[in-house]
């Protein structure tokens, strides 16, 4: 008896470790080169006459910075949203991320009960991240979002097809492109693959 | 000394004398001429409470076209449109040639960059016949208050109340787009600091200008009008401007300045019955644009 039961504790053990290191693997603990910020927040104001489809607008602002200088980040570029179009960029600066680097990129809202154009906006934005990173040569580590905005925004990239990944690890998956999305506090994370 | 005195045929001197006359004479020639004095002085207390009317009328629908800054928005939005199809297009090209498993992902970015700039330039539409609109309502609403104030009766002139305004929208020459060139995207940039499209010195985007893309972008419209800039944080407020200045706008561009024309009728009852019109032209710039928000 006790060996056997030190042999189920043998494998409980063992496959609660490979379990979370296969939930861990993709994630912000993952090794980052670069941190992108993306901010968003509400432009009260905005186009405001009689019959203006332009409001409410949504303006975020995109930041990268190395990891471990964060007193260095240096503003990208602005984009603007109205009604779930896209509407302007302005940018900022060049992305001087070297090619082959890892970037993780943070979502965060000015106010902390943001309105569902501004979370749309958010997942659109980083969509033209994700894609200014891939044509960089670089990669996405990770997406963080904050927890409630989390449904939204996975939604929302799947409008791009982009696909959940299966809880599968054999099963093989044909893809170049895979995105990690996670909340802040990390209890929800989901996975997918571009097709 | 001898003083000459009238004398008659007899000889005898009379007691009568001409200064009744003189008198009387004088004073109706002083009159008349206070009388001519004060209708001259009247016509030029009309013909410059015209004027002022007239500017005033030019402001109040000058004040409407850029109210809250839209048109100064939607002109930085109109080239932050341009810019973000131009960097899409160009990811899209980079995608084909060297990243082909983003290629579609890319296009989909194209493709809402374009929507969201078509979007504008409706809005545009939309706001130019908003603007339209607004400003003769405030002018006429401006009007109604101020014409009473011009009628004015006397024995020798009689002057009526305005007709009412000719009212045109336009632009002020020589008054650049509100929009700062934009930087970044190098390609985009050199071919942006060509005199046609942007000013050397000012960094301003001409006005009524449409700069459109190369390629496959070359259907979409760009459309920036003028609107003076902001200098540092202050916004230019809407004033009045020499009439000479006045242009229509080229096409369907958006309008920053208001002229107005109004005409009054003048009538004099001083000896041979006259009338005449007074024509007064006023006209105004919009208040400026804000800096992009």
């Amino acid at each position: 008896m006790n060996k056997v039961t030190a042999i189920l504790w043998g494998f409980a053990i063992t496959a609660s470790a490979t379990i979370i290191a296969t939930i861990a693997a993709p994630g912000l603990n993952q090794p980052h080169d670069w941190t992108m910020e993306l901010k968003t927040r509400q432009m009260p104001l905005q186009f405001e006459y009689q019959g203006s489809t332009l409001k409410p607008v949504v303006k975020t602002e995109l930041k990268f910075y190395h990891v471990g200088q964060e007193e260095n980040k240096t503003l990208y570029e602005y984009l603007w949203y109205a009604n779930e179009k896209t509407l302007g960029l302005e940018r900022k600066a060049k992305l001087t991320i070297a090619p082959g680097e890892n970037v993780a990129i943070i979502v965060s809202h000015e106010s902390e009960s943001p309105p569902e154009s501004e979370v749309v906006a958010a997942a659109k934005a980083v969509m033209n991240a994700v894609l200014d990173i891939e044509v960089n040569q670089s990669m996405v580590a990770t997406i963080k979002v904050p927890t409630s905005s989390f449904n939204t925004i996975c939604s929302e990239i799947e409008q791009y097809n982009f696909h959940p990944g299966s809880s599968n690890p054999n099963e093989e998956v044909n893809s170049d492109l895979c995105l990690f999305v996670e909340s802040e506090a990390g209890e929800k994370k989901s996975l997918y693959h571009y097709n | 000394m001898r003083t000459q005195q009238r004398m008659n045929r007899t000889g005898e001197r009379t007691s009568t004398g001409n200064m009744f006359v003189l008198s009387g004479v004088f004073m109706t020639s002083t009159g008349v001429a206070i009388i001519l004095a004060l209708s001259f002085a009247g016509l030029l207390f009309a013909f410059n409470r015209l004027q002022t009317t007239a500017d005033e009328l030019a402001i109040a629908g000058a004040r409407k076209l850029n109210e809250l800054d839209r048109i100064g928005q939607m002109n930085n939005m109109i080239a932050r449109s341009r810019q973000l199809v131009y960097a899409s297009r160009h990811q899209l090209e980079i995608a084909q040639t060297h990243f082909p498993q983003v290629v579609e992902l890319s296009q989909k970015l194209v493709d809402e960059a374009r929507d969201g700039a078509h979007e504008l330039d409706q809005q545009r539409l939309h706001l130019r016949g908003v603007n339209s609109s607004e400003v003769q309502t405030a002018v006429m609403e401006k009007f109604n208050q101020l014409k009473e104030r011009h009628a004015m009766v006397l024995p020798w002139i009689r002057v009526s109340i305005p007709e009412n305004p000719q009212i045109r929208i336009g632009y002020i020459d020589q008054v650049q787009s509100n929009v700062s060139l934009l930087e970044n995207l190098d390609e985009l940039q050199n071919a942006d600091q060509a005199p046609a499209v942007s000013d050397s010195q000012s960094k301003l985007y001409q006005e009524n200008i449409n700069p459109k893309l190369a390629g496959s972008d070359g259907d979409l419209n760009f459309k920036l009008s003028s609107l003076p800039a902001p200098v540092e944080n202050t916004v230019a407020p809407a004033r009045a401007t020499l009439a000479a200045s006045f242009k229509p706008v080229p096409n369907d561009d958006l309008q920053s300045a208001v002229q107005v024309e109004i005409v009054l009728q003048v009538e004099t009852m001083l000896g041979a019955a006259g009338s005449g019109k007074f024509h007064s032209i006023g006209t105004a710039l919009a208040t400026g644009a804000n800096n992009m928000q």
